[in-house]
């Protein structure tokens, strides 16, 4: 029972982040591939206003979002928008943004130091009984929160105007844009939420392990991994991935020892990519010619 | 003094890292420092002043730019004593091997064929040392080691030898960690960092064990970063081990197996670790996970000539010796070496200046700590493994270290 409810926990986590480039791609058809890097500048914003007394966490906790979500925009707009120009088949977005990761993390690196930073926004101490299994307080806010805020995503891109409006760009951003929509400010407007998610998760995370500029680069790899398991084109996917990513990962764990978590969960993600190239969730898109 | 080149992570993504080569490309701005090397003749100036053209690699830009940092702190603040001391004056050549064995290899060969360094100190990290062991042994050229642990790095086979360590190894600290781990005939179990330095604990832990009719009954690897290790703690208990070793190279990681300890309420009678806890743990954990945790090491963090190097350190540079242990190990390095030069009276005559390092006599740490002839042709490490001559330490609430008696009286009395 340990490793499912661990599983699940830490699979939470992940998708949290996955849910970032779930997002940026359901309107753009573009991931930022610096997404670890956003998860430290949310850190790094918030840890920058921890001692004002006279703000309270909540604030603290918006002012990192918002840095993550501002930076993420802008990235967006100077950095992915003019490498998408040339038609689907461009993917120069891909060399900016693994580009800004580097920049990003030389800049952290400077200013901040490679060392992990002590964060106490939002922190909390000590572990729950889950069922019977000793759970962080900590991991276990971060996965009920990607619970909430996916839930939350899904009603507001399935039930309200700016969700046609975002499905509208995902699907025909030409048409749209004739329609009197810009696509380039939904855009902007997915990647700021993005962003911001990647940057909340960083906050919530550093009160764990410290703030850092490289604090976000292990979730990396197991977040883009959960968001293909559960389908980039899916909001539903991340929670659905986070959850078979993190209970896989963490059964292999416990059984066969940690060097086989990740891999086992690396596995998956090539089984799912062999029988269902577009994630479990996700739906094949047919092009008529 | 020191130019700090754009530098990619060195753990991107595998999938990302053809792109990230391309993108780390376009946005590398230079490669790497230098001095100025016109002084650098490695004879006596007209004042008697030898200045010594030292090669100094290592990760000076990125996650484990710390392991750079000590070697400049120990350059920049004692750069005047061995100076005055010993009339030599070292002039770096520095090369940024990103923490990447193949950017070490580069950064050595430019040292050795295009800069001609007289000596070379670092890399600091053993599984880069490995990397250019064969290379420096070679290439003939004084190397010196005062960071890695790893004793595979010197091959004694090989005479004579070029590599000179001043940290303990990896074998030394097993003889007087495996003493104090399998004490009352307890179940020992290691995590060990996915590196160069945790291999190289398994191994030579495993070793000791074997060769003391002992064995390990639980080993677990931790990836650098890990966001948990829940699974690592559940195995211990599973396999019954009260005696847990964490052979790991960064404080954050072993941050997350002994907040993982504390999380499953799992209470091994005994927890060591090395000195590597020393920096970056205290503030990603927390008193309650720590109290438990050992350490031991021949050094002295608190009184004579180690202490009096790190206070040092903190004085000249207005900030906390990057990482203790190997600030002590690079001035124990630099003041064996800048001997041997006055002795020579040439750093360009490296062989002889090789011998006058293993002939070396006394090994002055700080003021007040001397170590006498440390060195032979088959040995080339400072320390001894006596447990008599190790220290062990505890931690207070607030990570100030507690001197807990020599590790010979933690094993026969408990620590």
């Amino acid at each position: 029972m340990e490793p499912v409810i661990i599983g699940l926990v830490l699979g939470g986590m992940y998708a949290l982040l996955a849910q970032s480039f779930v997002l940026t791609f359901v309107t753009t058809r573009t991931l930022n591939f610096a997404v670890g890097e956003f998860v430290a500048v949310g850190a790094f914003a918030t840890l920058a206003v921890a001692s004002w007394g006279w703000l309270p966490t909540v604030g603290k906790i918006a002012i990192g979002v918002l840095a993550a979500a501002l930076l993420g925009a802008l990235v967006y707009r100077f950095l992915v928008l003019p490498f998408t120009t040339q038609g689907e088949h461009d993917v120069r977005w891909l060399l900016s943004t693994v580009a800004v990761s580097f920049v990003l993390l030389n800049l952290m690196n400077n200013v901040e130091g490679p060392s992990p930073q002590r964060s106490e926004t939002a922190k909390l101490d000590g572990a729950v009984d889950l069922l019977g299994v000793g759970v962080s307080k900590q991991q276990l806010l971060l996965a009920a929160l990607a619970l909430v805020i996916s839930l939350g995503l899904i009603a507001v891109t399935q039930r309200t105007s700016i969700g046609l409006v975002m499905r509208a760009v995902s699907q025909d951003p030409d048409t749209t844009s004739l329609m009197g929509v810009s696509p380039r400010v939904v855009g902007m407007g997915s990647y700021a939420v993005a962003m911001g998610l990647a940057g909340l998760a960083g906050i919530l995370y550093a009160a764990n392990v410290g703030a850092s500029p490289v604090m976000g680069e292990p979730l990396l790899v197991a977040s883009i991994a959960v968001a293909i398991v559960g389908g980039l084109g899916s909001l539903w996917g991340p929670l659905v991935g986070g959850a078979l990513y993190g209970v896989l990962s963490q059964v292999a764990s416990y059984q066969w020892g940690a060097v086989w978590g990740e891999t086992a969960g690396l596995l998956l993600v090539i089984a799912v990519l062999v029988w269902k190239p577009e994630g479990l969730l996700g739906r094949r898109a047919e092009v008529k010619l | 003094m020191t130019l700090r080149p754009t530098r990619p992570r060195s753990a991107k993504p595998r999938a990302l890292q053809a792109v990230a080569l391309a993108a780390a490309a376009a946005l590398t701005l230079s490669a790497c420092g230098g001095g100025d090397t016109d002084e650098a003749t490695g004879t006596a100036d007209a004042d008697g002043v030898i200045t010594v053209k030292l090669g100094v690699v290592g990760p000076m830009t990125g996650p484990a730019s710390l392991y750079y940092k000590y070697m400049e702190q120990d350059l920049e603040t004692f750069g005047d004593t061995f100076e005055d001391k010993y009339g030599v004056r070292f002039e770096p050549v520095e090369k940024d091997d990103q923490a990447s064995p193949e950017e070490t290899a580069r950064a050595v060969s430019e040292l050795i064929n295009e800069d001609g360094v007289q000596a070379i100190l670092g890399p600091p990290l053993s599984g880069n040392s490995l990397q250019v062991a064969d290379t420096v042994q070679r290439s003939q050229i004084p190397w010196l080691l005062a960071g890695p642990n790893a004793d595979e790095i010197i091959n004694y086979d090989q005479q004579p030898n070029w590599a000179f360590q001043t940290n303990f190894t990896n074998a030394q600290i097993m003889n007087v960690l495996g003493n104090i781990l399998w004490a009352d005939d307890a179940k020992v179990g290691i995590v060990f960092s996915a590196d160069g330095f945790g291999q190289s604990n398994l191994d030579n832990l495993k070793a000791w064990a074997e060769d003391n009719g002992f064995e390990l009954s639980a080993e677990e690897t931790i990836q650098p970063g890990a966001a948990d290790a829940n699974a690592i703690v559940q195995r211990f208990e599973d396999a019954g081990v009260d005696s847990v070793f964490m052979g790991i190279t960064q404080g954050a990681d072993t941050a997350t197996v002994t907040r993982a300890i504390e999380q499953a309420g799992y209470e091994p009678s005994t927890i060591m670790t090395t000195g590597t806890i020393l920096t970056d743990y205290k503030d990603v954990a927390e008193p309650s996970q720590w109290e438990n945790v050992r350490i031991v090491d021949p050094r002295n963090f608190l009184e004579g000539g180690d202490k009096e190097v790190l206070d040092a350190v903190q004085e000249a540079t207005g900030e906390a010796p990057a990482i203790p242990t190997n600030n002590i190990s690079t001035y124990a390095m630099l003041d064996i070496y800048a001997q041997a030069v006055q002795e020579v009276g040439d750093a360009n005559d490296k062989e002889a200046v090789r011998q006058a390092m293993e002939d070396i006599e006394t090994v002055h740490i700080g003021e007040s700590l001397t170590i006498d002839s440390p060195y032979s042709a088959d040995d080339h490490r400072l320390y001894t493994d006596d447990p008599a001559d190790w220290l062990t330490y505890g931690f207070d609430e607030n990570f100030d270290l507690v001197l807990l008696g020599s590790a010979e009286e933690c094993i026969e009395s408990g620590c």
